[in-house]
């Protein structure tokens, strides 16, 4: 190097001078880059340390080594390792879990705390849920075992939406198919009313019959009894004869009115007694029938299918005119 | 995922199925009391359905409904109109038109013109009948949309006719057709072919007026008209000639006699006897 020439040398060591300004340069940047990427570790746990808690499962199925495991909502650790225990005759648990807690957070975790694997939303990712059962419990210690569940999943909650629901439906069509049934008993109970209602015209007619022949009764009984008494003064013994007859058929006829009168009364208290009650079940089961269709009326697909009653009286721009003029040929 | 599809169905059932916010009471029952009606007019029993609409009015009047006081009120007057009762039935009009609540809508109000002036003209007082129909038509272009402006060309071609300016009257008849048709109206596309018809007689062409008023005819059997079966079958009785005539007045005598038509029966027969032995 010392047989250099003196130019080379010099331009050497400016080139060192300029390489160490470089360096001076270029440390604040570097270091700058180096603190970000620190912080930024440090904000994903890098540095923070972790203690152990474990649980068992029957089954790995929806775990997975990373999976994060929230408490609250906030992460507080994740999933390190699954084992495959050996089988054992008295426990059904195979699975053994290992979670990964930030020490900061053990100390909000209670001894009562469940792990429940469950899902982020209907289609969101599966993490491991941390539910404190209570919260007066000491605080878990690292290398303690948490219990476990498994939430249900959409499958699961769909399957049980379907087993409620299938007897509900089964039950709607049972009703719907009952009230249309024409040997059902809302329809008799219909017909029975309209039959009642038909009836009443008929029964009334039979009263007034009844009420008519009680009338010419009467009129035949006055009649006889005018002829009776009007042969009295031609002879008094024929009077003495006919008096306990005309007096023994009085006596029936009035038996026979009275008699009437009676199946009247009773046809009248019969029917007003049961015609309250009869028509009170008929409106209660109209009502329900009516609430029932209205309710499927307004429900796709039958709405999209019947028309909307009409709430007017259709417009007619000739209602009522007579011919229109027009010339006859 | 055909769980997923299961909860989905149901979710969307469930959804389909929410049932829609309730009018308030007192609204649904003088709404109930239009609906029923509204099926006693269609059956027939036309005082029955008065009786209602009226019970309607009042309550859609107690809660300042004015749309719903419209409806039975009109409602109401073609009821009332149906029995015969014109006095009545201007009386009800009357209650909507003069004694109007601030909100009712232009539309009703066209509408309950256009029923007085129908009315107007079913009495014969023509006059009348033109400044409630002149009326109608402003006051259906005052609201934002006329939906009544073809029902009133009806009427105004009616009026035409009746003023013996046939020429309008088939003008205006032939500018209500296709409306009628587009719409959907039947009753009012058979009027309106009637009244084409009608008017093609009066102007003397009644080999133009033939397959209108066949076709009015057809439609108004569709419909179970008999007044308006009977006009038609009278006025094709005009556009043809000879046997044709006869066994059209015939049918129309016929349909006026089984309908109590009693005004028309005597007016076919005689026309029916008025007609030559030859024919």
């Amino acid at each position: 190097m010392n047989d250099l020439h003196p130019a080379w040398s010099t331009t050497t060591a400016g080139s060192a001078s300029l390489r160490r300004r470089a360096w001076l340069f270029a440390a604040p940047a570097v270091a700058g880059v180096l603190a970000v990427l620190a912080l930024f570790a440090h904000k994903q746990g890098a540095f923070a340390t972790e203690d152990r808690l474990h649980f068992l499962a029957p089954s790995a199925v929806g775990i997975s080594t990373g999976m994060p495991a929230k408490l609250n909502g906030f992460v507080v650790g994740s999933v390190r390792e699954i084992v495959l225990l050996p089988p054992a005759a008295d426990s059904p648990l195979r699975v053994r879990v290992e979670l990964g807690i930030f020490d900061d957070y053990m100390r909000y975790i209670p001894k009562t705390t469940v792990a429940r694997l469950v899902q982020e939303g209907l289609i969101g990712q599966g993490v491991i849920e941390l539910q404190p059962r209570r919260y007066d419990a000491r605080p878990v210690a690292s290398g303690e075992v948490l219990l476990f569940e498994r939430a249900r999943n959409v499958g699961e909650i769909a399957e049980h939406l379907e087993q409620q629901l299938a007897p509900v439906l089964d039950h709607t069509r049972q009703l719907g198919a009952a009230l249309a049934d024409p040997a059902g008993d809302f329809q008799q109970a219909i017909k029975g009313a309209r039959r009642l209602t038909e009836a009443l015209p008929a029964t009334n007619a039979q009263a007034e019959k009844t009420l008519a022949q009680a009338g010419a009764s009467v009129a035949q009984l006055s009649d006889a009894a005018a002829r009776t008494l009007g042969s009295a003064d031609r002879t008094l013994a024929t009077v003495s004869e006919a008096v306990p007859g005309l007096l023994a058929k009085l006596d029936r006829t009035a038996d026979n009115l009275a008699g009437a009168s009676a199946s009247i009364r009773s046809i009248s208290d019969t029917s007003e007694q049961a015609l309250p009650a009869i028509l009170g079940d008929v409106r209660q089961a109209a009502g329900d029938g009516r609430r029932l269709v209205d309710g499927a009326m307004q429900s796709w697909p039958a709405r999209a299918l019947v028309a909307p009653p009409a709430h007017e009286v259709p417009l007619d721009s000739q209602q009522g005119l007579a011919l229109p003029p027009g010339t006859a040929r | 995922m055909k769980r997923c599809f299961v909860l989905a169905a149901a979710v969307l059932l469930a959804s389909c199925a929410a049932a829609p916010e309730a009018p308030p009471p007192a609204r649904q029952q003088a709404s109930a009391l239009n609906l029923r009606g509204v099926e006693l007019h269609r059956a027939g029993d036309h005082a029955g359905a008065a009786r209602l609409f009226l019970d309607a009015a009042t309550r859609s009047q107690a809660i300042e409904d004015e749309e719903g006081l419209a409806q039975a009120l009109l409602n109401l007057a073609r009821t009332l109109q149906a029995q015969g009762r014109t006095l009545d039935a201007d009386a009800a009009l009357a209650r909507l038109l003069d004694n109007a609540p601030p909100g009712m809508p232009p539309a009703r109000r066209a509408e309950g013109l256009l029923q007085r002036a129908l009315l107007a003209l079913g009495r014969g007082e023509r006059a009348a009948a033109l400044r409630w129909h002149g009326e109608a038509q402003a006051a259906c272009h005052a609201g934002p949309a006329c939906t009544l402006a073809p029902v009133l060309l009806n009427l105004g071609a009616r009026l035409a006719l009746e003023s013996g300016d046939a020429a309008g009257a088939l003008r205006q008849a032939q500018a209500a057709l296709p409306r009628h048709r587009n719409a959907g109206n039947r009753v009012e596309t058979a009027n309106a072919l009637r009244l084409a018809g009608a008017a093609m007689l009066a102007l003397g062409r009644p080999f133009d007026a033939a397959p209108l008023l066949a076709e009015a005819l057809q439609l108004d059997k569709a419909l179970a008209q008999s007044d308006k079966i009977c006009h038609d079958l009278t006025l094709l009785g005009q556009a043809s000639l000879g046997a044709e005539r006869r066994a059209y007045w015939r049918r129309a005598l016929a349909v006026a006699s089984a309908a109590g038509m009693r005004r028309e029966q005597a007016e076919l027969e005689a026309r029916l006897a008025a007609l030559p032995a030859t024919d």
